[in-house]
């Protein structure tokens, strides 16, 4: 019997959407202007928070490099500009393929749901990819 | 009940985003916090098997926001998912695309499915995904 994915769960762990972040975000990401609604994907910004990056980076260490492989982001409602939110983190590991699985519901600090967010991670061993050389 | 304003099969306008260039790839990481060293550096990518360092993932997914912002500012984006296919590569360019795949009816008036794609210069698909979009209230 396959063994069960280990799960870790974290939180709640405060963000912001703090606006110097946000029009930073905005201009590298196609926005005509740095000026303007929190984009939709800006939550990817808080996975470098240390309670997301640390599982992320000891899956690599243990298995091989994270390579985004899927993302979704659904909202109840939009992210307004220099809030703070409290996220709450699911992380899973799963074992064939080696994946990890970040889920992070995004919560206002008077508790409501505001969204769900997911990050689907493959997780490769770099002695499986073959060489540039050996590639066509 | 809101009438709906979206048509099954209304396109996006297409839009070509990049080329990417290492620079490019740098800004973003230091805006998003992405620093996986497949993006940035040339020999770890290759290592990987990659000719080149691929573009983040994100930087594709989130540059499909702004198009359908500016392709209907009537509507307001409620998600936006996306699985990423074959990566474009440093010095590349990538197509944005999207069709209405479907009208959903709600309490609360009409949500529009929007397929979304992203293809690199070779024609290879580099994204799937998926957008939701309603009437915007305010």
């Amino acid at each position: 019997m396959a063994a069960a994915p280990k799960v870790e769960r974290a939180g709640p762990l405060r963000v912001t959407t703090a606006s110097e972040a946000v029009r930073t975000f905005r201009l590298e990401t196609g926005w005509p202007g740095a000026e303007g609604v929190v984009p939709l994907s800006f939550p990817v910004v808080w996975m470098k928070s240390p309670e997301i990056a640390e599982p992320i980076r000891a899956a690599a260490e243990e298995v091989g490099l994270p390579l985004h492989e899927a993302q979704s982001f659904d909202y109840i409602e939009r992210l307004e500009l220099d809030r703070s939110y409290d996220l709450m983190l699911e992380m899973r590991r799963e074992t064939n393929p080696p994946r990890l699985v970040a889920k992070a519901d995004i919560h206002a600090t008077d508790g409501s749901l505001v969204g769900h967010v997911v990050s689907t991670l493959r997780l490769i061993d770099p002695t499986s990819v073959p060489a540039p050389e050996d590639l066509v | 009940m809101i009438a709906p304003t979206l048509k099954s099969g209304d396109r996006l306008p297409s839009r070509v985003i990049g080329p990417f260039l290492q620079e490019n790839l740098a800004a973003y990481a230091a805006a998003s916090g992405d620093f996986n060293p497949l993006h940035l550096e040339l020999d770890f990518a290759r290592r990987f098997g990659f000719a080149a360092r691929p573009v983040h993932g994100m930087r594709l997914l989130a540059a499909f926001e702004p198009l359908l912002q500016e392709w209907r500012e009537d509507l307001t984006p409620l998600s936006l998912k996306g699985q990423f296919l074959t990566p474009v590569l440093e010095g590349e360019r990538a197509t944005l695309s999207g069709r209405v795949a479907k009208i959903e009816q709600t309490a609360s008036g009409f949500v529009g499915i929007i397929r979304l794609m992203a293809q690199t210069e070779r024609g290879a698909p580099a994204l799937m995904g998926e957008a939701r979009m309603a009437a915007r209230t305010v």
